[in-house]
């Protein structure tokens, strides 16, 4: 773990960060229309402008924020509960952020407000599933799962109260969020997202070493001049923070927090400084190819429809980590 | 021989007049069926509706059962209905045959075309007796209507989209009402080809299109949605409008809701 120097933290990230922006500029060649990419800005006809300025771009880019926010987050998830099936979306963070923004949007709040109900809602999901795992200083793994699958089952039951009780066509959007979709977002929108997800992302690589310290136990890590709960608290804090802003315009994005933290260490090795960065990356580069997936696959058929993002990174999701436990079981 | 003959005439008349006229209480499984059984003159009867039925405003007094999909059998029940109407969708099968195995008396219509509408007039008429009343309602319609496909003749037919809901888009396709009141107001669904009734549109499609007309009828605020994107035709004429979907009900105000399309969307 000592063997992480700067060189390799700076080449590995700009790597996958190079990585990420060509799959971004791939992905915007794709869609219903093929833009020419390889003439003037001016050149182009006000409807090519719109479709990739106003259509496009945005797109893209909320699936880079989505998928960074929902890797990362997953990464010091299962580090810090050293839990490789641990994530946003089975620990009921992403479920508890689901509410708080149906919550927000239900009582009329403004956009701005909406992340930070989301994020108080997945924190207290976070903090309740924590605190009910934990026994005498240590995390018991199954009991930290089932109370995510029981939560998941609690939250859902409020959700679907909610959608009882709301409009024909707030309920419709309810079954949007809960699928998990990207819509065309305002940049403002996702701008605000973006900030909070790269703030949330800066506190989990400082915490990075805190992290890669409590692998080895509570009792090490306070030997070697660490307090665990003080880290603890600003692991669950940002992360929660990053699932409650990126929920309310995506909705339950499932399976991406689950695999990209696996593929991020099998990149970079467990050092945590540089894998939750990578996760980073690493997300929002498949994340755009999923919903890249769910944009055009049947566009051009005979349903001329969108699928949910959602139901995309379950189909890749599921069976990817399916062979990714039997390939760890083998070995 | 002629007093029997008359006993018999008296008695084959009661006997097809009696299941015409004995439906005095009536529950509507939707708004548009609400509105065909007040337009055919049952209003008095009705009993029962959904909490989505508010026209004719006399709806909104009525018992509630429900709303769309989470009616209650219950209180269909509890309201002793002698005939339930309703448009078959996937939880109606069930709720049928619970109403048929307490005797009730069930009549299920389509209303997913202009022409479904009228065979559904005609059907819950014949059912209620009152078949006479369906004609001139039906006559009524296609008056009504051929008035206001002639206000249109000669128009350039222009594309069009209408947006049942804005986020996530969902547009009105093929093979809906809403699509036959698109065509009757002499515009071209640029959605009317795909194969499901209400797609989730792409909004590149949608801007690859350029749809000359826009029918918003998401009920929330548009905001500055639609003036995000500037290359739309419909944008760039401000042919942009906002209708309200109350209106658009496949029922017997279909031509209403054809009038305000055409006078939303041509009149100019």
């Amino acid at each position: 773990m000592k063997s992480l120097t700067i060189k390799k933290w700076l080449a590995t990230n700009v790597l996958l960060v190079v990585l990420a922006v060509l799959v971004a500029f791939a992905a915007s060649l794709v869609g219903e229309k093929s833009l020419p990419f390889f003439t003037r800005w001016s050149a182009w006809s006000p409807e090519d402008k719109d479709i990739f300025w106003a259509s496009r771009l945005p797109r893209v880019l909320l699936a880079a924020v989505t998928g960074m926010a929902l890797g990362s987050s997953g990464t010091a998830f299962q580090g810090l509960l050293q839990n490789a099936l641990a994530d946003p979306y089975i620990l009921g963070v992403s479920s508890g952020a689901a509410l708080g923004s149906i919550l927000g949007y239900a009582l009329g709040l403004p956009f701005a407000g909406i992340p930070f109900f989301a994020f108080a809602a997945s924190l207290a999901a976070m903090l309740l599933v924590y605190r009910t795992a934990m026994r005498g200083g240590q995390i018991a793994p199954h009991t930290l799962l089932l109370t995510g699958v029981i939560l998941n089952a609690f939250l859902f039951a409020f959700i679907l109260i909610l959608n009882g009780l709301a409009s024909f066509e707030q309920a419709q959007k309810i079954i949007f969020l809960l699928i998990g979709n990207l819509e065309t977002e305002t940049y403002g929108r996702i701008g605000l997202v973006a900030g909070i997800v790269a703030a949330g992302l800066i506190v989990l690589t400082a915490e990075g070493h805190a992290l890669n310290l409590l692998t080895s136990g509570p009792e090490t890590a306070r030997s070697l001049g660490i307090d665990p709960n003080r880290h603890r608290k600003r692991v669950f804090f940002a992360a929660s923070l990053m699932v409650g802003a990126v929920v309310p315009l995506a909705g339950l994005v499932g399976f991406i927090g689950l695999f990209v933290p696996h593929i991020a260490r099998w990149v970079t090795g467990p050092d945590h400084r540089l894998s939750i960065p990578a996760a980073a990356w690493i997300g929002a580069t498949l994340l755009i190819v999923c919903d890249t997936l769910a944009r055009t696959l049947l566009v051009s058929s005979a349903f001329q429809t969108e699928l949910p993002v959602g139901a995309v990174t379950a189909l890749v999701g599921a069976p990817f980590f399916l062979l990714l436990m039997k390939k760890r079981g083998r070995s | 021989m002629r007093r029997a003959f008359r006993l018999a005439v008296v008695a084959l008349c009661l006997f097809f007049s009696a299941p015409a006229f004995s439906y005095e209480r009536i529950v509507s499984f939707r708004p548009n069926v609400t509105e065909i059984l007040f337009a055919l003159g049952l209003g008095s009867k009705v009993v029962g509706v959904t909490s989505f039925c508010r026209y004719p405003p006399e709806a909104e007094k009525i018992e509630k059962i429900g709303g769309y999909f989470n009616r209650s059998l219950e209180k269909t029940l509890s309201l002793k209905p002698d005939l339930v109407v309703m448009v078959p969708d996937a939880t109606t099968p069930k709720v049928e045959a619970a109403l048929r195995r307490s005797k009730i008396e069930v009549v299920v219509v389509k209303a997913d075309t202009v022409s479904d509408v009228e065979t559904a007039v005609r059907t819950i008429a014949a059912k209620a007796g009152v078949s006479d009343k369906a004609e001139a309602l039906i006559q009524n319609m296609h008056l009504r209507r051929e008035a206001l496909l002639k206000s249109v003749d000669g128009l350039p037919k222009k594309k069009a989209l209408m947006v049942i809901q804005r986020r996530p888009l969902i547009a009105a396709g093929g093979g809906t009402f809403l699509d036959d009141l698109l065509k009757d107001a002499g515009l071209q669904n640029i959605a009317g080809s795909s194969s499901l009734p209400y797609p989730h549109f792409s909004l590149e499609t949608v801007i690859a299109k350029a749809p000359e007309v826009i029918i918003d009828l998401d009920p929330s605020d548009a905001g500055d949605y639609w003036s995000r994107y500037p290359s739309l035709p419909a944008v760039k004429n401000g042919a942009v409008a906002k209708l309200s979907p109350d209106l658009f009900v496949p029922g017997p105000r279909i031509p209403d809701a054809l009038q305000a399309l055409i006078d939303a969307t041509r009149a100019r």
